[in-house]
């Protein structure tokens, strides 16, 4: 005879809890004993009744799905059920933690009930999890930068920057349409934030590598950047920096 | 000819005439100098004077005679002869025309068999330049023509690759909304079928303004919040008493055309980035109204304050990337905190 499985549902929307309750009902062995109305709630309730299984949603307010399993002390099994697309979800599969696509399939749940006794109870980093996924949502490099003109917000594409430079306190994103705006951001802060193309030359300059016209050298071992744009700009670079352009730029 | 085609062919008849004048002119002068340089003595001024009015007056007669009956539709383009015939008739005229003016300055009497014997050489060269003329000129305008409609089809590219660009931006309901908007139908089936079938309609209402007529970059105001409110109430129905929202539209505003689901993409980054973190008495008020000129449309909600440092995602990039394919720079987006938190767009008002 099967074991009965005491079941927590834990989804921000009710119908969706109630759907799954509906999906359940057949299966004589699995109690449910509550629902988790969001993170939070889910949480709290898990600690108060010790579940054995629970079915979790992923994208709830308070905290998500995985920042609850982060802070929990009891540890059932869990299902995950989310709208996610399988991409994301394939980092599931590793850790053999089963999930369900909303909306849920009653093929696909008889599935998961016949499985549940193989499902691995915890071990699991579920925040790095997380991270994975989040990574793999985000993966998208940034393409532009935000500029403020007082309420206003400007989008500078990436590849519209020719180069970055610091005057005084202010850093300013010169554009391939010849403008200078006015960023908030550090010098530093762009290059970490910034993709390969984007090279610190100096102290106070970036310069978007697929702008050069002209590597010159200058004086005391720096190398001169004409840039590609009417202006002609040019950036010189500083001493230190030198081993890392000369190797960067293959000379 | 009406009167305004008269008055074209006026100012152009005098621009023309100006400018080959001065050709004219150019070509005596030529002539005098290489006339000089052959004989290796200043020609008289006497003959200077004549190689003038000849060369004047009959690049003028010409040119008269091959545009008038171009504007009046007796010569044709193509027509090698006719053209031939015009221009050699034009010659003749002008020199007839400037013999007898020279006669007239010089004193002396101007008879048409005096010089008849001239035309043998004259109308010789007048045929060979006619015929270059004739296919320099046709060279010319075939390879304006093709330039021209090069430019055309460029144009049209660009208007296509714009059009598509439009397109591609425009129809992008996200896949998650439509999966949980179904889980919840397959619930409400159980629960209450009436309220499914609400769902059900207003689910089809939004996929077919999004699906159907991608052609059309711009929707009527009216049009426009009534897909947004379609939009939100599925997600009411969703999200239950969590989430309340008010809209309103300025009298002013209501007649106004603006851009297809510009509002639709904004409003779903509000609910997720600012709401979907509140367990209760999420609010969302939605504004469109007349500034001047603009069109101000704003959305804000009492959720999460946007970060100091804004991620840039889908829904924010391709509203920047619709409106200024739409605008060019001719719009504002602003993003604030205080005193509320909203995203607020202005747009030139276009009836």
């Amino acid at each position: 005879m099967n074991k009965t499985w005491k079941t927590l549902i834990i989804d921000d929307e009710q119908l969706a809890r109630q759907r799954l309750i509906r999906l359940l009902m057949p299966y004589n062995h699995i109690e449910i004993i509550g629902e988790g109305l969001n993170g939070q709630d889910g949480l709290e309730k898990i600690e108060k009744l010790k579940p054995e299984l629970i079915f979790l949603d992923i994208e709830m307010p308070v905290f998500n799905g995985f920042e609850m399993l982060s802070k929990l002390k009891h540890q059932p099994k869990i299902v995950f059920t989310t709208a996610y697309d399988q991409y994301a979800i394939k980092a599931f599969e590793e850790g053999s933690i089963d999930y369900l696509l909303k909306p849920v399939e009653t093929d696909r749940l008889e599935k998961t009930i016949k499985r549940l006794q193989e499902l691995q109870r915890q071990a699991v980093d579920y925040l790095s999890l997380e991270g994975l996924i989040k990574q793999m949502q985000v993966k998208k490099v940034i393409k532009t930068l935000t500029v403020k003109i007082g309420d206003k917000i400007l989008l500078i594409k990436l590849d519209s920057i020719i180069y970055i430079d610091a005057e005084d306190k202010y850093v300013f994103l010169h554009t391939a349409d010849g403008k200078k705006h006015l960023t908030d951001f550090t010098i530093g802060s762009l290059e970490e934030k910034l993709p390969e193309q984007f090279v610190r030359i100096h102290r106070g300059s970036i310069i978007n590598s697929d702008y050069i016209r002209e590597i010159r050298k200058g004086f005391n071992g720096g190398f001169v950047f004409v840039m590609n744009n009417p202006e002609n700009t040019r950036l010189t670079s500083s001493r230190p920096n030198g081993e890392m352009l000369r190797e960067r730029f293959g000379m | 000819m009406n009167f305004a085609a008269f008055k074209y062919l006026n100012r152009n008849l005098a621009k023309v005439n100006l400018n080959y004048g001065l050709m004219g002119v150019a070509i005596g002068l030529l002539i005098c100098v290489f006339e000089s340089t052959i004989t290796e003595k200043f020609v008289s001024w006497e003959t200077a004077v004549a190689t003038m009015i000849f060369s004047t007056i009959s690049t003028l007669t010409v040119t008269n005679a091959v545009y008038l009956l171009m504007c009046y539709g007796v010569l044709r383009k193509g027509r090698f002869w006719q053209f031939v015939l015009v221009y050699l008739l034009g010659l003749v005229i002008g020199f007839e025309f400037s013999y007898w003016l020279v006669s007239l300055i010089f004193n002396f009497h101007y008879s048409f068999q005096g010089h008849l014997g001239d035309y043998r050489i004259s109308l010789l060269i007048g045929f060979v330049v006619s015929t270059i003329i004739y296919f320099y000129v046709g060279q010319q305008t075939a390879l304006n023509a093709r330039l021209k409609e090069k430019e055309l089809d460029l144009v049209k590219a660009k208007q296509l690759i714009t059009q598509a660009e439009l397109q591609t931006l425009q129809s992008k309901i996200n896949p998650h909304f439509l999966y949980n908007a179904l889980n919840s139908i397959a619930s409400l089936i159980h629960e209450d079928a009436d309220k499914a079938e609400d769902m059900t309609l207003k689910l089809s209402r939004l996929f077919r303004y999004s699906i159907n007529s991608p052609q059309e970059n711009m929707a009527a105001v009216t049009e426009e919040m009534e897909i947004v409110n379609t939009y939100l109430e599925i997600e009411k129905i969703r999200f239950g008493d969590r989430l309340s929202f008010t809209m309103y539209i300025d009298k002013q505003a209501m007649n106004n055309n603006i851009p297809r689901f510009l509002i639709q993409p904004l409003v779903e980054n509000a609910l997720k980035h600012g709401l979907n973190e509140m367990a209760s008495n999420g609010e969302l008020k939605i504004m469109i109204t007349r500034e001047g000129e603009n069109i101000a449309l704003s959305i804000a909600d009492n959720g999460k304050p946007f970060p100091a440092e804004l991620n840039v995602g889908y829904g924010l990039q391709s509203t920047y990337d619709k409106l200024t394919l739409l605008y060019g720079e001719r719009y504002e987006v602003q993003i604030t905190n205080t005193p509320e938190k909203q995203i607020r767009i202005l747009i030139p008002a276009m009836l």
